[in-house]
């Protein structure tokens, strides 16, 4: 187990991270590619303010009728989002192993934070996975992939609260919260979940085609 | 065989005797050690329990009782703590406190768990323990 | 159709179209549905149709473009025909739900490519299928020979003369103001129109002309899902606006026309940059132009009276930026006028966009519960008379005011300019003069 760890943390972890940065930095170099041979409608009628307010509008809570309309939803798609990002990023333990590691952190949160919006996220999750299941227009286009991937999420979040709380077996739980990160980091640019980045690309191409080309908001 | 009744009797005085003789000598130190350092408060994870006496056993005294030279020499310490010389934030080329712990405790807990020795806590819960 | 479903499906054709337009837009697309659902809320077919998931946007392209691609073109005469009733059957392409993307996914532009790969193994609705055997042959929907249209303007020039002393409708003028071009069915059923047209460019005294060719605007082609002639359609228009040498090409009130001309049409034709050679114009922005610019006067004692409401044409609104310019057109016209809810760029396509009307009684209908959304949006305002500056809208509330009893009037700009505007004395015709 010891020798997992090792692994874990070290050459596995090297691997996350590099297929995760690179692999999302290749897909947009082929995407970015691809657009100036087969998409050349994006360039033609590029416009930054209409791309910019296309992103800014969806990405603050209820900044667009869409979200307006389903309000409950928008709560919960944030505090998902949000804390799907802050947590581990802030996250004090995850910082002390950057420091120790590079010498650089970033800002960290306390733990008792952490904690607050963890459970936030387990609430937010739990939202999401049950109108997955529940709404008819969500359901039927959801797919195992979906649901993986949806899991592949909650179960970092889940296994580091347990381990925090040295809930069960610490050991096992911690080796487990590390092995679905790095999974999901691996999974992130090859699947659905490279919205992460392509979110702001698409966003910004309806921008141009609604607002720079007929002054139409899509927000 | 009542003679054989009477030296069990005296093997057991005399293994009582020393272990009595050498109580003093194993509670010259602190046997556990509760690391709450007020300059680490709010404390975000539960205080480490630090065998001083188990550690003490195992290595030199000035690993971590240590005191350098402008070359970086350990000339050794005089058994001060950490909180001597380590103070909240990094100063005078010094590690801050938090660093200093982590620093001793883990690096070394790291190169142990390299060279193999089983049951080595590198993890945080592994001495930020729980009681409950 | 029905006998193109024996023969069998060009594979290799599929693939060809698939490939040619797996771009970076939609390998993007189709990779980052997330599957949240929030599109069904903005289709009027998933709200008209018992909010049956199977109508929200993202399954029809998930059931259908997408499913082309997960099977690299091999699919079936079966798949096929289940693609033809979701992509023209139950989605106009008025891009509503893309605003209401997180992602801003267009899913019309992918409904659109799933038609192309149909159409290409002859799955395309007859009523669109007959429109593009007359676009090959004579360059319009309605199969009109040069001859006849000719006829048919000067015939108009010459009733629509005594009306108005003066007004004349020029054929291939050179390099006039405006080329005015039209909807087939206006020479072909609807010859007021062009007279109408002919009026108000005459009291605007503007620098007009219509062509003997080139002359129609619309373009079914490009629901049909046959790029090659949609392209070929606005070609025609195109280059006869710059052999004449015009400055702009103004568009009949229709949506779809004002779309292909003025946006998709350049991609069809294949010029680069995206723009039309000649700027493009729709009438709702060349009227509100005349009444702003005191060109056109309306008497104040015939402005409407009763309650109007405004008919956001998808193409002319959502995907044609007008939306302020129809209302302050309209606030020249009418007194009294309320607005439909949503409205403007977050309008509810009427149900009969996206070569719907075209399409014929096979759809008819679903044409009429999907447009119950516009039916009861029409019935809340309580507005007696509907103003759609799209012959599709027209035509399909006029079918809705029959099917929901709604008891409105619908009409087009030209028709509400020409009998509420001011005629100046010197185009009033002399007294007597038609006694002979």
């Amino acid at each position: 187990m010891d020798d997992l760890y090792a692994f874990l943390i070290g050459p596995a972890l090297w691997v996350a991270f590099i297929v995760f940065l690179g692999g999302l930095c290749l897909r947009v170099a082929f995407l970015y590619g691809l657009s100036k041979d087969r998409d050349k409608v994006i360039y033609n009628h590029a416009d930054m303010s209409w791309g910019v307010r296309s992103i800014f509008h969806w990405l603050i809570p209820w900044g667009s009728v869409s979200m307006r309309n389903q309000p409950v939803f928008t709560l919960m798609f944030f505090l998902f989002h949000i804390c799907l990002f802050a947590v581990p990023l802030f996250l004090l333990a995850h910082n002390m192993m950057w420091q120790e590691a590079f010498g650089i952190s970033l800002p960290s949160m306390s733990d008792g934070t952490a904690d607050i919006l963890t459970i936030v996220f387990l609430v937010s999750f739990v939202f999401l996975l049950a109108r997955r299941m529940v709404r008819p227009e969500v359901r039927i286009l959801t797919t195992a992939w979906d649901y993986t991937l949806l899991l592949l999420t909650g179960i970092p979040f889940v296994t580091g609260f347990l381990a925090y709380h040295q809930v069960g077996d610490y050991k096992t739980l911690l080796i487990l919260h590390i092995l679905f990160a790095e999974l999901l980091l691996i999974v992130i640019p090859f699947s659905k979940l490279a919205h992460i980045i392509l979110f702001f690309f698409s966003r910004a191409f309806i921008g141009f085609e609604f607002g720079g080309r007929r002054g139409a908001r899509t927000w | 065989m009542g003679g054989g009744g009477l030296m069990r009797y005296a093997r057991l005085g005399f293994a009582a005797l020393a272990f009595f003789l050498m109580m003093p000598f194993a509670f010259s130190q602190d046997a556990v050690m509760i690391m709450n350092h007020k300059e680490l408060d709010p404390h975000q994870r539960p205080l480490v329990r630090f065998t001083h006496e188990q550690h003490a056993a195992k290595m030199d005294c000035v690993q971590c009782h240590h005191d350098y030279d402008e070359y970086l020499n350990n000339k050794g310490g005089e058994g001060g703590v950490c909180s001597d010389c380590h103070v909240q934030s990094p100063m005078d080329g010094k590690l801050s406190l938090l660093e200093a712990f982590h620093g001793q405790c883990k690096g070394c807990h790291e190169v142990m768990q390299r060279e193999g020795k089983p049951n080595t806590p590198v993890t945080c819960g592994e001495c930020h323990i729980l009681r409950k | 159709m029905n006998d193109v479903l024996e023969k069998p499906v060009d594979t290799h054709k599929i693939r060809e179209i698939l490939n040619a337009n797996d771009g970076a837009r939609i390998k993007t697309w189709l990779s980052i549905c997330s599957r949240c659902g929030l599109c069904a809320e903005s289709c009027f077919f998933y709200l008209t149709n018992n909010r049956d998931p199977r109508f929200s946007p993202a399954y029809k392209f998930k059931s259908t473009l997408a499913e082309m691609y997960r099977r690299k073109g091999n699919v079936d005469r079966d798949f096929l025909r289940k693609c033809y009733d979701i992509i023209w059957g139950e989605c106009t392409t008025c891009r509503r739900c893309s605003m209401y993307c997180p992602f801003g996914i267009d899913i019309a532009t992918m409904i659109s490519t799933a038609r192309t790969v149909c159409q290409s193994q002859g799955v395309v609705p007859d009523g669109l299928e007959r429109t593009s055997v007359n676009y090959r042959e004579t360059g319009n929907q309605m199969g009109m020979s040069t001859d006849d249209f000719l006829d048919t303007c000067s015939w108009m020039e010459e009733e629509t003369g005594e009306e108005l002393t003066g007004l004349t409708i020029p054929i291939d003028k050179k390099g006039a103001k405006y080329m005015y071009c039209l909807n087939a069915r206006e020479p072909m059923y609807y010859p007021q129109d062009i007279g109408m047209a002919a009026k108000i460019f005459t009291v605007a005294e503007e620098d007009w002309t219509m062509s003997s060719t080139g002359w129609e605007a619309t373009n079914l082609a490009m629901y049909a899902g046959d790029r090659a002639l949609a392209g070929q359609v606005v070609k025609n228009m195109y280059e006869k606006a710059v052999e004449l040498g015009v400055q702009n090409i103004a568009i009949t009130e229709c949506g779809h026309a004002f779309r292909s001309a003025a946006f998709e049409g350049p991609y069809f034709a294949g010029y680069a940059g995206g723009k039309p050679p000649v700027a493009v114009v729709h009438s709702v922005q060349l009227f509100y132009e005349y009444l702003r610019d005191g060109r056109i006067k309306i008497d104040p004692d015939k402005m409407l009276t009763e309650p109007v409401t405004y008919q956001d044409p998808c193409n002319v609104s959502r995907n044609g930026g007008l939306w302020e310019e129809g209302r302050k057109l309209t606030a020249f016209l009418a007194k009294d006028f309320r607005e439909m809810t949503p409205n403007r760029e977050h309008n509810h396509c009427c149900g009969g966009g996206g070569g719907f009307i075209p399409m014929g009684p096979e759809f008819k209908k679903r044409r009429m519960i999907s447009g119950r959304l516009k039916a009861d949006q029409i019935r809340a305002t309580g507005a007696k008379i509907v103003i759609a500056p799209c012959h599709n809208c027209y035509d399909q509330i006029n079918d809705l005011n029959k099917e929901y009893n709604l008891g409105v009037k619908v009409l087009s700009f030209k028709e509400i300019i020409c009998e509420t505007m001011i005629v100046p004395d010197k185009f009033k015709p002399v007294e007597g003069d038609d006694e002979e």
